[in-house]
C-alpha cells in the first residue's frame, strides 16, 4: 500500500513533468517571461526579412535593366551606370544575407549571389568556350556578384578599356552574353527566394509564423533564425569579409584577392553595411520601419538586460573598428594590416556573446557545426 | 523556460516511474496459456529456457563492412589503398579478408551481393577506381571535375577521397554494401516466401540448433538491420554506437518519422507470429517491413539532400560532396526492394540527372536537388510533412 502510494505520486509527478516540458518544447509562450515571441517573429518576417528581399529584388531588377542597356549600347557611361547598379545591389544583399534558411537555402542563394573570390580563370574559360551552365557547383565561383565585379571592373584599367572587351575583343560577344547570363541567374535566384516567402507565392511567411514553429527547438523559426545569424556572423562576416583576407586563416599570410569586392574596391563599405544590418536584426529594427520586438527585447524579458547592453556595445565597437579602416580593403591589408587584425578581434568579441550567451538565454541550440559523425 | 526541467530529483523520480511502468508491462508479456505468446519488448525468444535467436553470419558481415569502411578511410589521409586488399575483404579470402580483417569467418559479402550489381562488377570496379584515386591522393592531386583526388571537408578540416565525379569512396563502398548486401538480403532473400512462407518448416529444430528454419530466417533479416535487441525510441545518445548501419539511420530520422518503433514492432511481432504459427499475422508485419525499410532509405536520402543544400549554401564543396555521396547511396538503395514504389527510371533520374548531369556531382544544381526531393516526397507521401526537417 505504502509502495503503491509512492509509485502513484512518482507517476503523477512524471506525468506532470512530461506535460510541463511538452509545453516549452512546442508551445508559444515562455512561462514567466511574458514575452510575445510570435510578435517578434512577425516583426522579423514582415518588417525585416521580406522587405530585405524586396529591396534586393528591386535593385537586381535595376541591375538587369542596366545590363540590358549596356548590352545594346556598350559605352563607358552605360558601363558606369551598370557599375553603380551592381554596387547598389551588393549593398542591398548585405541586408538579406543573414536569412540563409528555408527559401534561401532551397535556392542556395548566398552561394549563387556572393561566392568569392571569383574564379577568374573559370570565368574566362567559360567565356572562351561559350559552353557553361552557371547553375552547377563547378561554376559557383564563376557567377554571382563577385564574378560580375570582375567583369565590370577587373578586365581593364579604365572604363574605356573595359568597354573594348565588350565591343572589339575577339571574345566580345561571348563576354557580353556571359555578363547577361550571370545577371539573369542572379535575378532568377533572387526572385525565386522572394516569391517563396510571399503570401501570394510559396507563402513561407505562413510557415515561419505558424504555431508549430513558434517554439525554440531545433527547426523552430527562432532556432533557424538564430542559427543562420550566428553562422553568417562567424563564417561570412567575421571570417569571409575580414579574417580570411587579413590572413587569420592562413598562418598570417594575407590574401588580399579574397576580399569581397576585390575589383571594385568597396569591400569595407559592404562589410560595414552588413554589420549594421546585423545590429538591426539584433535590435529588431525594420528595414523601412522603426524599432520593433527583437532579440534585444527578448533578452531583456529574460532578465538578461546586461547581456543585451554588452552585445550592442560590442557590435558598436566592431563597427567603429571597421570604420577606422579604408577602402580598398585589399590595399589596407597590404599596407597596414594591424588595424584590420584589430577589427577582426573586435568582431571576434561578439561571437561568444551571440553564439553562447544569447543562444542559450533564448533557449536555442546551435546546431550548424554538428556533422553526422562519419 | 520550464523551472522543473533541470531538477535532478524530479528527473530521477520520473525515470523511476518510467522504469516501473516499463517493468510492470514487461511482466505479463510471455505465455498466454494456450502456448502462444505476446510480442516481447526486446528481440529475445526462448524455447525450453534457451534462446532461439541467432544471426552470427549477419554480425560477421556487418563487421566486414565496418572494417572495409575503416580500410578505405585510410585513403582520406592520403594513404595508398589496394584494389586487391579490397577484393580480398569483399570475398573474404582465407577467412580473414586476406589478412585485413581483425577476425575470422567462413562467410563473405560478395556472394550475398545483389546479383545484377555483381554481374556488372559494381564493387570491384569501385575498388579499382579507389586504388587509382588513392595514388592521386597520395601525391597530393586535388579533386577536380573529371579528376579523382582529395578534397577538404570544410567543417571537419580533414580530407575525403572522391572519384572523378566527386563521389566519396567511403560512402560508395560502405553505404553501397548496406544496400546491395544488407537490404538485398532482407528484401530478396529472408523476407520472401521462399524463407518464411507457409511452406517453410516451422516445426522441426535444425540439426544441433534450438530454432526452426523459419525462425532462423527471420532472425537473419533482423540481423541485417543492425539493431540492438532492445532498440527502442528514444534511443539514448550514450548507446548511439550500438545501433549499426540501417538501425543507425532509423535513429537519425526518428524524431521526424518514428522508424525505431515502427520497425522494431514489426520485427518483434513478426517473430512472435512465427512462434505462434500465425502466417497471416507474419505477412502483415512483413508488409510493414518492406514498406518502412524502403521509406527509411527515402527519408535518409531527403535528409542528405537537405544537408547538401545547406552545405552548398555555405560554399562547403567538400561537405556537399560528402552529403551528396550519402544521398546518392541511399537513393541507390531504393532499387533493391522487389516491392519498391519508385521506378528504376525515377531512381536513374535522381542519381544521374538530379544529382548532377551524368551522375557528376560537379554538375549538381539547387534545382536538381529540389527536383529529386520533390520526386521522393510525391512517391512517399509520409515524407511530405517532414521534408524540410529531415
Amino acid at each position: 500500500m505504502n509502495n503503491f502510494i509512492k509509485i502513484s505520486i512518482i507517476a503523477l509527478l512524471g506525468g506532470l513533468l512530461a506535460v510541463l516540458s511538452s509545453c516549452t518544447n512546442g508551445g508559444v509562450d515562455d512561462p514567466g517571461s511574458g514575452f510575445d515571441r510570435p510578435a517578434m517573429l512577425n516583426n522579423y518576417g514582415n518588417n525585416l526579412i521580406i522587405p530585405s528581399y524586396e529591396s534586393l529584388k528591386s535593385s537586381v531588377d535595376d541591375l538587369d535593366a542596366a545590363a540590358g542597356t549596356f548590352s545594346t549600347e556598350p559605352t563607358p557611361s552605360n558601363l558606369s551606370e551598370l557599375q553603380n547598379e551592381l554596387k547598389t545591389a551588393r549593398l542591398a544583399w548585405q541586408d538579406a544575407a543573414m536569412y540563409q534558411f528555408g527559401p534561401a537555402e532551397m535556392n542556395v542563394l548566398r552561394a549563387v549571389l556572393n561566392t568569392y573570390p571569383a574564379d577568374t580563370d573559370k570565368v574566362n574559360s567559360n567565356i572562351e568556350s561559350g559552353d557553361y551552365n552557371l547553375e552547377t557547383l563547378e561554376n559557383r565561383a564563376a557567377a554571382g556578384f563577385p564574378a560580375l565585379g570582375y567583369l565590370l571592373h577587373g578586365i581593364g584599367d579604365s572604363n574605356e578599356e573595359i568597354v573594348i572587351q565588350y565591343t572589339s575583343d575577339q571574345n566580345a560577344s561571348n563576354r557580353m552574353a556571359y555578363l547577361q547570363d550571370n545577371v539573369d541567374y542572379i535575378k532568377e535566384s533572387t526572385d525565386a527566394t522572394l516569391n517563396a516567402w510571399l503570401p501570394d507565392g510559396g507563402n513561407y511567411i505562413e510557415t515561419f509564423l505558424s504555431d508549430d514553429n513558434a517554439g525554440t527547438d531545433v527547426g523552430s523559426s527562432l532556432g533557424m533564425m538564430v542559427n543562420a545569424l550566428v553562422l553568417h556572423y562567424e563564417r561570412f562576416m567575421r571570417d569571409g569579409k575580414i579574417g580570411i583576407p587579413a590572413g587569420v586563416r592562413s598562418a598570417g599570410v594575407p590574401r588580399q584577392e579574397a576580399t569581397e569586392s576585390f575589383y571594385a574596391g568597396y569591400s569595407l563599405e559592404l562589410a560595414i553595411a552588413n554589420l549594421q544590418a546585423i545590429k538591426r536584426i539584433y535590435l529588431g529594427t525594420g528595414l523601412n520601419t522603426g524599432d520593433g520586438l527583437g532579440f534585444e527585447e527578448n533578452l531583456i524579458s529574460l532578465d538578461a538586460a546586461g547581456l543585451s547592453d554588452e552585445i550592442v556595445t560590442e557590435i558598436d565597437q566592431a563597427i567603429a573598428a571597421l570604420q577606422d579602416l579604408n577602402d580598398p580593403l585589399s590595399q589596407q591589408i597590404e599596407n597596414n594590416n594591424d588595424p584590420v587584425l584589430t577589427a577582426f578581434q573586435e568582431l571576434q568579441d561578439v561571437v561568444v556573446l551571440l553564439k553562447a550567451d544569447m543562444a542559450s538565454a533564448l533557449g536555442v541550440t546551435i546546431t550548424f557545426q554538428d556533422n553526422d559523425g562519419d | 523556460m520550464n523551472p522543473f526541467k533541470n531538477s535532478p530529483s524530479l528527473s530521477l523520480l520520473f525515470l523511476l516511474a518510467a522504469s516501473l511502468l516499463f517493468f510492470t508491462t514487461s511482466c505479463d508479456i510471455n505465455d498466454s496459456g494456450d502456448g502462444s505468446i505476446d510480442a516481447p519488448e526486446t528481440y529475445e525468444f526462448t524455447r525450453n529456457g534457451e534462446s532461439t535467436v541467432a544471426y552470427p553470419g549477419q554480425t560477421d558481415r556487418l563487421n566486414m563492412v565496418a572494417e572495409m569502411k575503416a580500410y578505405v578511410g585510410q585513403a582520406n589521409q592520403g594513404d595508398l589503398i589496394s584494389e586487391q586488399d579490397l577484393i580480398d575483404m569483399y570475398e573474404n579470402t582465407g577467412g580473414n579478408g586476406g589478412g585485413n580483417f581483425s577476425f575470422t569467418s567462413d562467410r563473405q559479402l560478395k556472394n550475398k551481393t545483389f546479383a545484377p550489381d555483381r554481374d556488372a562488377n559494381l564493387f570491384t570496379g569501385i575498388f579499382a577506381d579507389a586504388q587509382a584515386a588513392s595514388e592521386n591522393g597520395n601525391t597530393g592531386v586535388p579533386a577536380q571535375n573529371g579528376v579523382a583526388g582529395l578534397i577538404e571537408r570544410e567543417n571537419k578540416g580533414s580530407d575525403i577521397l572522391v572519384d572523378a565525379k566527386g563521389r566519396e569512396f567511403t560512402q560508395l563502398i560502405e553505404k553501397g554494401l548496406m544496400g546491395a548486401v544488407f537490404y538485398n538480403q532482407i528484401y530478396n532473400v529472408y523476407l520472401t516466401d521462399d524463407r518464411i512462407g507457409p511452406a517453410v518448416d516451422n516445426e522441426v529444430l535444425e540439426d544441433g540448433k534450438n530454432y526452426t528454419a523459419k525462425e532462423h530466417h527471420f532472425d537473419e533479416a533482423f540481423g541485417y538491420f543492425g539493431a540492438p535487441v532492445d532498440f527502442s525510441s528514444p534511443w539514448p545518445e550514450a548507446r548511439e554506437d550500438d545501433a549499426l548501419f540501417w538501425a543507425h539511420y532509423a535513429d537519425v530520422s526518428d524524431d521526424q518519422i518514428p522508424f525505431i518503433q515502427t520497425l522494431m514492432d514489426s520485427f518483434l511481432r513478426g517473430r512472435t507470429a512465427i512462434v505462434n504459427k500465425d502466417q497471416s499475422a507474419l505477412n502483415d508485419e512483413v508488409d510493414n517491413l518492406y514498406e518502412n525499410l524502403e521509406l527509411l532509405a527515402a527519408a535518409t536520402t531527403v535528409h542528405y539532400i537537405n544537408s547538401t543544400l545547406s552545405e552548398l549554401s555555405s560554399n562547403n564543396r567538400g561537405e556537399a560532396f560528402h552529403t551528396l555521396s550519402e544521398a546518392w547511396a541511399f537513393a541507390n538503395a531504393l532499387k533493391y526492394s522487389p516491392r519498391r514504389k519508385i521506378s528504376l527510371d525515377e531512381i536513374d533520374q535522381i542519381l544521374n540527372t538530379d544529382f548532377g548531369e551524368n551522375g557528376n556531382f560537379w554538375n549538381v544544381t539547387a534545382d536538381g536537388l529540389n527536383n529529386a526531393k520533390a520526386t521522393l516526397v510525391t512517391i512517399y507521401p509520409d515524407l511530405e510533412p517532414v521534408q524540410d526537417q529531415l
